[in-house]
């Protein structure tokens, strides 16, 4: 009798302990959940990890970890976001999980400024599903935009008007207004680096002028001549030293500081329209 | 009875459970947090047990977060905070006087090491980053009374040890540069002083400079007079040149003094961090 209520106990506490950590882990999920709903999305976090660290469930751990990837993007810390993405195993996972994590990291990974990442998880996407969700189809517009593939994102877009634009006479419109957004005349004209060196090269300030600085460009094409004929001047009238370091030494320092400043000018150029090109498809993407 | 009285203390006791995670689970969660590198979600979790525990695994842990996240002052108080008890000690310790060293508060860095108490094995260490933080202080003497001299040495240490006696040879023997004589060999011959600090393309440029400067006011002076206007213009521009130069060379041995120390302290730092890592980890 003694070792029958013995045992009786032993039963009662393990049983009772395995409640317990079973309790205790509904409770962390339930506290992360009441976290992120209240925006303390890095305590979230936390929470998330503490119950994939006492947890072995594997579809719990696909939502703690998505749940802890959408904490992440929410704190704009997007490089801790893919790695926790990449964190499920996504052999484990069906149809519908694995769009949603590669919907989630191609996302992720295009704000993260990784393109060539992005596009991998599309292109896997892809491969395991006919049509892709609709965000993953703007992300891969907004991806090829940045990657300068102009015709393969108009192509993208207009596919994506066809397929989300209801109305007939809408689709036709957004289709024209995609067509004129990446028309030749509306594309980005990004300037050559090395045209606008050799431009400088010959000729001081028409760097400038190309890069559509005038004003930039007239000033320094007079500094430049400015000195040359201070140097000519000065020599004929047999000041050699002076014309040479007065005139064609001072030359010297603008006309090269004046093809620094030109390959400077083309990239700062070039990155403005780039930017205000694919702001102007975005806008227009996400208005659809 | 019994029972009745045992049933009501497992309730109690399952309670108690449900309401929060014993501290022995809270660490091994924040040892997971530190092996996954997420050091700001560590110090979160250990910033909760601050008060609730004194655990020298909650400073070791702490300092070991900060360590990683590059906070030094904050690590080595933790560090330091670590007691003797610890399977840690040694290594808190150790790491707290190089996070100290490191930021240049050697007074600190050489009272956690004297106060570290040691086996054999780590007297070697204590005596090697000893040397290191005298070095750091150029205090030379203290240097050669702490060095590994046996030739027994840790082979952790072996490389280390070289390579300081190596800077401490090079320290030894680099005159000071002086900043007044760079400024007179300037004003001697232009660009000279900054030859002088080690800069010889800048010295050379500057000579050119200041010379043909000098040329064109001379050329000017012979051709036109004093008191005309190009004469005036150029020896104004080439007295601003002169000046500035001696001015530069002044400050270009300053500047030289400064990254070659600073270069030094890197060397010596990098040097006794090496052995820390290795023997500890």
């Amino acid at each position: 009798m003694k070792w029958i209520k013995k045992y009786y106990l032993i039963y009662i506490f393990l049983c009772g302990t395995f409640s317990i950590s079973h309790a205790e882990n509904s409770q962390i999920i339930k506290k992360a959940d009441s976290l992120f709903s209240i925006g303390d999305f890095q305590s979230a976090a936390i929470e998330y990890e503490r119950f994939l660290y006492y947890s072995d469930t594997k579809q719990s751990n696909y939502n703690c970890l998505y749940k802890k990837a959408q904490c992440y993007k929410l704190l704009a810390d997007f490089t801790k976001a893919c790695r926790t993405l990449e964190r499920i195993n996504l052999f484990r996972e069906n149809t519908d999980n694995y769009i949603e994590i590669k919907r989630e990291l191609s996302l992720c990974y295009y704000l993260d400024n990784k393109l060539p990442k992005a596009l991998m998880q599309i292109t896997q996407l892809r491969h395991k599903t006919k049509s892709l969700p609709q965000e993953t189809q703007l992300v891969e517009i907004f991806v090829l935009n940045e990657m300068k593939k102009w015709k393969n994102a108009q192509n993208k877009a207009k596919l994506y008007a066809k397929q989300y634009v209801s109305e007939e006479n809408d689709r036709l419109i957004s289709i024209k207004k995609i067509d004129s957004l990446y028309s030749k005349k509306n594309l980005p004209k990004l300037k050559s680096i090395n045209k606008a060196e050799n431009l400088s090269r010959f000729i001081p300030g028409a760097g400038q002028i190309y890069c559509g600085k005038i004003t930039e460009g007239s000033f320094t094409f007079l500094f430049n001549g400015a000195f040359l004929a201070l140097g000519i001047q000065q020599i004929f009238t047999k000041f050699y030293f002076t014309g040479y370091t007065a005139g064609f030494g001072v030359l010297h320092k603008t006309y090269t500081g004046n093809m620094a400043r030109t390959k400077h000018l083309v990239s700062k150029v070039n990155l403005v329209r780039h930017t205000s090109f694919n702001e102007s498809i975005i806008k227009y993407m996400l208005s659809l | 009875m019994k029972k009745i009285f045992i049933l009501s203390l497992f309730c109690i006791l399952s309670l108690n459970l449900l309401a929060q995670y014993s501290t022995k689970q809270r660490f091994d969660f924040i040892h997971h947090l530190i092996k996954s590198n997420d050091f700001k979600e560590a110090l979160i979790e250990l910033n909760y047990l601050d008060g609730k525990t004194n655990s020298d695994s909650l400073y070791y842990l702490k300092g070991w977060s900060l360590y990683s996240l590059k906070q030094l002052t904050n690590s080595a108080n933790n560090f330091k905070r670590v007691s003797k008890k610890s399977t840690f000690y040694h290594k808190s310790h150790f790491f707290a006087a190089y996070n100290y060293a490191h930021t240049q508060n050697y007074e600190d860095a050489k009272k956690v090491l004297s106060d570290i108490q040691l086996n054999s094995n780590l007297q070697q260490l204590k005596s090697f980053e000893s040397s290191g933080i005298a070095l750091l202080e150029r205090d030379y003497e203290l240097f050669e009374s702490t060095r590994i001299k046996s030739e027994l040495i840790l082979p952790a240490l072996q490389t280390e040890v070289i390579n300081l006696d190596k800077l401490y040879t090079s320290l030894k023997n680099r005159k000071p540069k002086k900043m007044w004589l760079a400024g007179l060999m300037s004003a001697i011959i232009p660009g000279s002083g900054k030859m002088y600090a080690g800069k010889t393309g800048e010295g050379i440029a500057s000579l050119l400079m200041v010379g043909s400067m000098g040329l064109v006011t001379w050329e000017n002076h012979r051709k036109l007079g004093i008191k005309n206007f190009k004469t005036i213009l150029f020896g104004s521009i080439f007295t601003i040149f002169y000046v500035g130069n001696i001015y530069g060379s002044v400050f270009s041995v300053k500047i030289s003094n400064e990254e070659f120390n600073h270069e030094m302290d890197q060397k010596i730092l990098f040097n006794i961090h090496i052995p820390l890592r290795n023997i500890f980890n």
